[in-house]
């Protein structure tokens, strides 16, 4: 075998001896060692635990940024006029320009770059020349317990890399803000799309904030915007952290300004180091609980989904207790279901439809709601159930 | 569409946070504790939630 060896001795300060056998060796130490060996068949054997840059398991701290995971809406769009909703999971936009003179829809698309099935796609549909003080932005907001290593805030702030697929109608330069829990703290970065209605690839390398106040407990540890067009209350130059609220540099487009736009975006990336790596292709069931810490969900697949166990506590309440798969990031504070018509009640003596369905408490671990009805009988065990393939039921309050 | 007012819901025994309910045109309805975020901002826009009814 080929042997390379750092030498402690040797003016070159490594010495190398070779052979024919394809095979080759990486030594180290006093006493040279073996610590990598790469056999002719291009195996690779550490001697050691690797050391590596984190370009494997939870590199990427955003969530469901292949847009993939729909709970609420399951591909539907969602109209947003005058209002700021959550849409995909984990994902938030914001269209407040008045009733009816600024209007977007937003939803999952199967328009996608090669290796992606999904993308979220933005439209404007009303289009509206931002006031000054407008806001039109989405953002995921990164729980600050999954990226407490990025040392924000502190002496050993880390640089970090955001990567993503981009498609727009709309050409020129666009920006992307970063910004604190308390959005005091903004870092403005821009990309170009330089050619419409391609997908193109971007990354933006960002040195971390030195100081500020950063959390690193189940609230947001930073906020990652993606600007659609916000007014000039919120312009700041590029490339260095400011104090204050800003999502945009003064040149940027303002997608809302342009009717028809559309905007897609998939394979969302945000890492440690300097280099963007390919993206982290989640199994996903992962990526799905991943976004259920945040939106505890149902959503039926026939007439005859069970729900939930329950009791009747009385002749008009059947109160039901569901037990959440993943621990949400904080106890939900409501429930919002699609139709109180697309649930049923059984006790095995009694059944029916509920006329209404209302959150009664939660803790991490499980959520209790009760169905008012009528003809239930006081003390009984129960079964609730979707009744309806439409049927939903998300437990709120979660999400940052 | 519109957005619905809240109504106040009796509180029950095994609640220490009263709740708030609403249904929307389309059939969906939705509830939270009076704390919830989303309230607590629907009340500060300066509205007022709906009695909630006596219990039988």
């Amino acid at each position: 075998m080929s042997t390379i060896s750092a030498s402690t001795t040797s003016t070159t300060g490594y010495v190398v001896t070779s052979d024919t056998t394809g095979t080759l060796v990486l030594q180290t130490g006093a006493t040279p060692t073996t610590a990598v060996t790469v056999a002719s068949n291009q195996q690779v054997t550490f001697a050691q635990p690797a050391n590596l840059p984190n370009t494997f398991g939870f590199k990427n701290r955003i969530i469901n940024g292949g847009m993939v995971i729909d709970q609420r809406n399951s591909g539907a769009s969602v109209t947003i006029n005058n209002t700021a909703v959550y849409t995909l999971d984990r994902w938030y936009d914001r269209c407040v320009g008045g009733a009816g003179s600024a209007v977007m829809t937003v939803q999952r698309s199967t328009t996608a770059p090669t290796g992606f099935t999904n993308s979220k796609l933005t439209t404007v549909t009303t289009s509206k020349s931002p006031a000054v003080s407008e806001q039109f932005w989405f953002y995921q907001a990164v729980e600050g317990l999954n990226m407490s290593d990025f040392g924000m805030g502190t002496a050993s702030a880390v640089t970090f890399t955001l990567s993503f697929w981009v498609r727009a109608s709309v050409t020129g330069t666009y920006s992307v803000a970063f910004q604190n829990s308390a959005q005091n703290r903004s870092y403005v970065a821009t990309y170009t799309v330089n050619a419409a209605n391609t997908f193109e690839y971007k990354t933006l390398t960002i040195t971390g904030d030195t100081t500020g106040t950063w959390l690193t407990d189940n609230g947001v540890g930073m906020y990652v915007f993606f600007d659609t067009g916000s007014g000039s209350n919120f312009n700041a130059a590029a490339g260095a952290w400011t104090a204050g609220t800003y999502y945009r540099t003064s040149g940027s487009v303002s997608l809302i300004a342009n009717s028809g736009a559309t905007f897609y975006i998939t394979g969302v990336q945000l890492e440690k180091g300097s280099t963007a790596t390919s993206f982290d292709y989640r199994p996903y069931g992962t990526e799905l609980a991943l976004c259920q810490r945040y939106l505890p969900a149902l959503n039926s697949t026939s007439t005859t989904d069970p729900v939930a166990l329950a009791f009747t506590p009385a002749t008009t309440i059947v109160r039901g207790q569901f037990d959440f798969k993943v621990t949400p990031r904080t106890p939900p504070t409501g429930i919002t279901v699609s139709s109180a018509s697309h649930f049923s009640w059984d006790t095995g003596v009694a059944s029916g439809t509920p006329s209404a369905i209302s959150f009664t408490a939660a803790s991490s671990q499980s959520a209790r709601f009760a169905l008012t009805v009528t003809g239930a009988t006081a003390g009984n065990a129960a079964v609730i159930s979707f009744s309806s393939a439409s049927g939903q039921i998300l437990f709120t309050g979660c999400e940052l | 569409m519109n957005e619905p007012v809240w109504k106040l819901i009796a509180l029950q025994p095994m609640q220490q946070i009263q709740v708030v309910w609403r249904e929307w045109p389309d059939g969906r309805q939705e509830s939270c504790l009076v704390t919830a975020e989303e309230y607590l901002k629907w009340l500060a826009e300066g509205n007022q939630p709906l009695p909630a009814e006596e219990q039988s």
